[in-house]
């Protein structure tokens, strides 16, 4: 089981930087070496290691036990592997991005743990084990979206990330404890092959609900726009390889099981909405990073449709390809906003056409998403629409609307800070993208060939995983790449000059696509219904504490009362007697 | 074999007794030495019980005429809750006196409330436990009393009135038990094999008036309205070993109550509805608290009412997840209470309102709130994890999917838990200065109770392995 010494490495390397935090450089080396040498082991174990399940002894309580079990099968070595090439390229683009000398240490080694917890998702082989990675990818993630912890932005937004979280955290363990308790098991492998019982719908809707959270999917999609108050890296990490990609990834593990409680078409619809809430708000958006977030949630509302139609592999070939141009679309923004003095509304960002590696690299991102022919985006997105088209032609419409959307809005992202900066900032500006710092495009050059190369998984994924799937045709293809081509030019048409869509002209369409603030209304009603619902109880429990202190004082009273009474006076104590034995008597009597 | 239980009860009262006459330093060491001393037997009884799988037993004759012995046991579960009292007090003497004033009352009370808290943990039988519960009662009070805040005076009046009140509920069920048993029999395994052939509705009379008293200390509601005034007001170490300490004497009043008692199996029900509804109140009640010492109580409730689920659970997974959730909590609400200690200290006040930017003016506070809030919700890796996967799955296998449902309450808690932390520690929008400086005992004390969590955590067979199924 070499694969875990990949996880074991990163924990340390993280834990190297913390303590190295006082040597201004070293943290980012140590992570950058740990992270290469544990890609290296990823490799091997995906060029050499066996397929099959390892189990250390956790815990155990009568004949039950608790092993930590790791399994290395396909899907698992998939992942594993994705991390394991994207991390690397993420602690490069840190080492430019990054220059903060005080907190490379607190960065490395949360950001070192968050890879590993991600890679010990990847082959976690049982409940109690995914659950583990699961959460410390929920805490790291907290963290780091809260990097920047004094800006109060930043803090609001990890605790935006952390109350989905956390609702998706205590429903996952409700989940895995149900699902024990039904099969006295947590290894996928048994549950797997386990006969169904009906008992487990239950389990598996808290479990899908779970998923949501993690992989931000409506009504639980709000907190990862906000999450991009963490630094850009941790952005291009959390959208492409890991965090998000948790709750596709059990799903896809898992999908047997969803599929026999009837929650595919769950995953379809919600699969949907997202994906069209995610279009509609990275249309009209403005903030350049948030764009993209929204485009996260609109990919990951695909990959659960391309899920819920029972298509595990045309959804992981989109699940792979999806992390690398959507890796390089961060690191531009971070490059961009660095130029333009940390600026985030595209409109008042200039000047990207001045770096020459920049425009290309992010131009090539941007077709992948947009999906046009022979690039890997294009392969994901066109196997998902092949899937769809033989199952529903509602569905087919509807991704060809959200496909089009796409292609306008990542244009818009992309044509718009292509304008030339104003009068006089010109020279600032361009000497800031000549002064980039070359870890930041170096990064997505490489990301760039990987967008280009990871077409051919095309060819060998299916086979790879075992998996059937629809092979896409030539009229697929040009459909495909035609409704990209579509959404180009009208890009291109509105957004070449500035000031398109400007919320005073098209107040009524921007506020019916731009529904973020609506969600974040509903967010905080809800929350309000509780805070309510606790005043009340609040106000019980101050009854409550009133009246045990006036029984208190009725008692003393009465304590009172009764020394009077009780003065040893026989005469007193005679009519009491005689008051209570009448008394006996019309009890007895009646 | 040695007898550590008896050794560490006579190394406590040496201990308390010792420190009186001495100056504030000296009563220091002392007080550090004893609880110390305590931790290594504890410690000590564990690594042997792992390693020949015995339990301990030891006796003394003691008033004959009753047939009371003065006897002490452990197995599992008293070796659990033993380790994790003489943490607990082993933190709040290096640490916990971050007041700084009546050191030398301080340091006694705690030794004392230990004394209480060991040999309640470990009696053999019911007229002991009575015994050291009182002790325990009495040292609560005086560090409420003399040792605490500005509303301490009411604080303590309202502890001590519910106290008496649950003392002499359970005094009535234990002399029940005791007339009413053939053999007349204060033992607790005695007890158990012959409480069957009680009457079905004295039974129920004894039932009613033990669970009373227990719900009384764990807190669960409706008895839970001393709380939120006295671990508010308490002093730190008050606080650390009321919450941490004394609400775990009901806990385990209540696992033996339920292990005792045939007719535990047919009133369980109500027993995990109460549980449940408890859990929810304080989660609900806990958002409308702006102080953090309050808020911390609501979730101390809050898992009282989990544990109460477990041991209304009545299997072995129920059971033992509660014992487990009782070191588990312990530990983590003595961290939370010394980190509130720490910040009303630093910056003169806890409540939440005020503060901001805790993390920027004491990081190692801050980040051990954190992590006191992360192992209230169950990670894993924490000792709570293991309990709660263990007490949840006892109540489903014993309630179908409704058992699950005390946990969705921890939804509420750490959502709010986290929006104090958003609050007071992160934001830096109106920066509150301190005033004081977290020192080498505080953070000593967190480093102590972080790795404990962790500890029992990541090896939760250090204590499964003593269960005997």
């Amino acid at each position: 089981m070499i694969a875990i010494y990949a996880v074991i490495v990163l924990v340390v390397a993280g834990i190297a930087a913390l303590l190295a935090r006082r040597h201004a450089l070293a943290p980012r080396y140590i992570a950058l070496a740990g992270s290469i040498v544990a890609l290296a082991i990823i490799a091997y174990a995906f060029l050499y290691g066996s397929a099959g399940t390892y189990s250390i002894p956790w815990f155990s309580i009568g004949q039950y036990s608790f092993p930590i079990v790791l399994e290395t099968y396909s899907l698992n070595m998939l992942l594993l592997m994705l991390v394991g090439v994207i991390t690397p390229l993420i602690f490069l683009y840190s080492i430019g991005f990054m220059d903060v000398p005080t907190e490379q240490g607190r960065f490395y080694f949360e950001i070192s743990v968050f890879a590993a917890a991600m890679m010990l998702f990847a082959i976690a082989g049982n409940l109690i084990t995914m659950f583990l990675a699961w959460e410390m990818l929920g805490i790291t993630s907290y963290l780091l979206i809260g990097f920047w912890y004094y800006k109060n932005r930043a803090a609001a937004a990890a605790r935006t990330a952390i109350t989905t979280i956390i609702i998706g955290d205590v429903l996952m363990l409700s989940a895995i404890l149900l699902i024990f308790s039904a099969y006295h098991t947590m290894s996928f492998n048994a549950i797997l092959a386990a006969p169904y019982s009906s008992s487990l719908t239950v389990a598996m809707a808290l479990l899908l609900i779970a998923l949501f959270t993690k992989s931000a999917q409506f009504p639980f999609h709000e907190w990862l726009p906000d999450a991009m108050e963490g630094p850009t890296p941790v952005s291009a990490f959390l959208h492409s390889s890991t965090m998000v990609k948790a709750g596709v990834f059990l799903a896809a593990v898992l999908l047997p099981l969803f599929a026999k409680a009837g929650l595919l078409r769950v995953m379809l619809v919600i699969g949907i909405i997202s994906a069209l809430l995610g279009a509609s708000n990275a249309l009209t958006e403005r903030h350049v990073k948030r764009i993209l977030a929204y485009s996260t949630i609109e990919d990951i509302g695909l990959m659960f449709v391309a899920l819920g139609l029972n298509a595990l592999a045309a959804a992981m070939l989109f699940f792979v390809v999806q992390a690398f141009y959507k890796a390089i679309l961060f690191m531009s923004a971070g490059s961009i906003m660095r130029a333009n003095n940390e600026t985030t509304n595209i409109y008042d960002l200039y000047g990207s056409s001045k770096s020459k590696l920049l425009v290309i690299t992010s131009s090539i991102a941007a077709l992948s998403l947009a999906g046009i022919v022979p690039l890997s985006g294009f392969f994901g997105k066109a196997a998902i629409g092949t899937a769809s088209l033989y199952a529903n032609l509602l569905v087919y419409a509807v991704l060809a609307v959200i496909g089009f959307a796409s292609s306008v809005y990542i244009f818009r992202w992309l044509i718009v800070p292509m304008r030339r900066a104003p009068e006089g900032e010109e020279t600032q500006i361009s000497s800031k993208y000549a002064h980039l710092p070359r870890s930041m495009l170096a990064s997505p050059a490489i990301l760039a060939v990987l967008v280009i190369a990871a077409a051919l998984l095309y060819l060998y994924l299916p086979g790879y995983l075992a998996q059937h799937m629809q092979g896409i045709g030539v009229l697929d293809a040009a459909t495909e790449s035609g409704i990209a081509v579509a959404g180009i030019l009208v890009a291109y048409m509105l957004f070449r000059k500035v000031e398109p869509l400007a919320p005073s002209r098209h107040r009524i369409a921007v506020s019916a696509l731009y529904n973020s603030l609506l969600v974040n209304k509903a967010y905080a009603l809800i929350a309000n219904l509780f805070y309510a619902i606790g005043a009340g109880i609040d106000a019980i429990d101050n009854g409550l504490y009133e009246a045990a202190l006036s029984g208190g004082n009725g008692v003393v009273y009465a304590g009172g009362k009764l020394r009077r009474i009780v003065n040893g006076q026989p005469n007193v104590y005679l009519v009491a007697v005689l008051i209570g034995i009448i008394l006996l008597v019309a009890v007895m009597v009646v | 074999m040695f007898p550590y239980l008896f050794a560490m009860l006579g190394v406590l009262l040496a201990g308390t007794l010792a420190s009186l006459p001495f100056g504030k330093r000296i009563s220091r060491g002392i007080a550090v030495a004893a609880t110390l001393a305590v931790l290594v037997m504890a410690a000590l009884m564990l690594a042997i019980a792992l390693g020949s799988g015995s339990s301990f037993y030891e006796s003394l004759p003691y008033i004959g005429v009753f047939g009371v012995s003065f006897s002490l046991q452990a197995g599992m579960v008293q070796l659990a809750l033993v380790t994790m009292a003489s943490i607990v007090a082993f933190a709040a003497v290096i640490g916990g006196n971050v007041e700084s004033e009546n050191a030398k009352a301080s340091n006694a009370l705690v030794m004392l409330f230990e004394l209480a808290a060991i040999g309640l943990f470990s009696s053999a039988n019911f007229f002991l436990f009575y015994v050291f519960w009182d002790i325990g009662v009495i040292a609560g009070f005086f560090m409420i009393y003399s040792l605490g805040g500005a509303m301490r005076r009411v604080a303590a009046n309202a502890y001590l009135v519910y106290s008496i009140f649950a003392s002499a509920m359970l005094l009535l069920g234990i002399l029940l038990i005791y007339f009413y048993t053939p053999v007349h029999t204060f033992s607790i395994s005695g007890i158990g094999a012959a409480a069957g052939s009680i009457p079905i509705a004295l039974q129920e009379l004894i039932f009613l008036s033990m669970f009373i008293a227990f719900i009384v200390k764990m807190p669960v509601f409706p008895l839970h309205s001393w709380m939120p005034n006295a671990y508010a007001e308490a002093s730190t170490q008050g606080s650390m070993l009321l919450s941490g300490v004394l609400s775990k004497f009901g806990a385990y009043g209540m696992l033996l109550l339920f292990s005792m008692l045939p007719i535990a199996s047919k009133v369980s029900e109500y027993a995990f509805a109460l549980a449940a509804i408890s859990a929810f109140y304080a989660a609900f009640a806990a958002m409308h608290q702006s102080d953090i010492k309050r808020m911390i109580g609501y979730t101390s409730m809050l898992e009282g009412s989990i544990i109460l689920a477990g041991i209304s659970a009545l299997n072995y997974f129920g059971t033992y997840g509660s014992a487990y959730l009782m070191l588990a909590h312990g530990l983590a609400v003595a961290l939370l209470f010394l980190a509130a200690g720490s910040i009303q200290k630093l910056f003169g006040s806890t409540d939440m309102r005020a503060l901001r930017g805790i993390v920027k003016n004491a990081g190692s506070t801050a980040y051990t709130f954190l992590l006191g809030v992360l192992s209230s919700t169950g990670m894993p890796l924490t000792a709570t994890f293991i309990a709660d996967v263990l007490i949840f799955i006892g109540t489903i296998s014993a309630f179908g999917v409704l058992g699950i449902v005390p946990l969705l309450s921890i939804i509420l808690m750490g959502a709010y838990m986290y929006y104090a932390v958003r609050r007071s520690f992160l934001s830096t929008a109106t920066f509150t200065q301190s005033r004081w400086h977290v020192g080498v005992p505080q953070n000593v004390a967190y480093a102590i109770l972080i790795a404990s969590i962790f500890l029992f955590g990541i090896m939760p067979m250090l204590l499964l392995q003593l269960v005997k199924i």
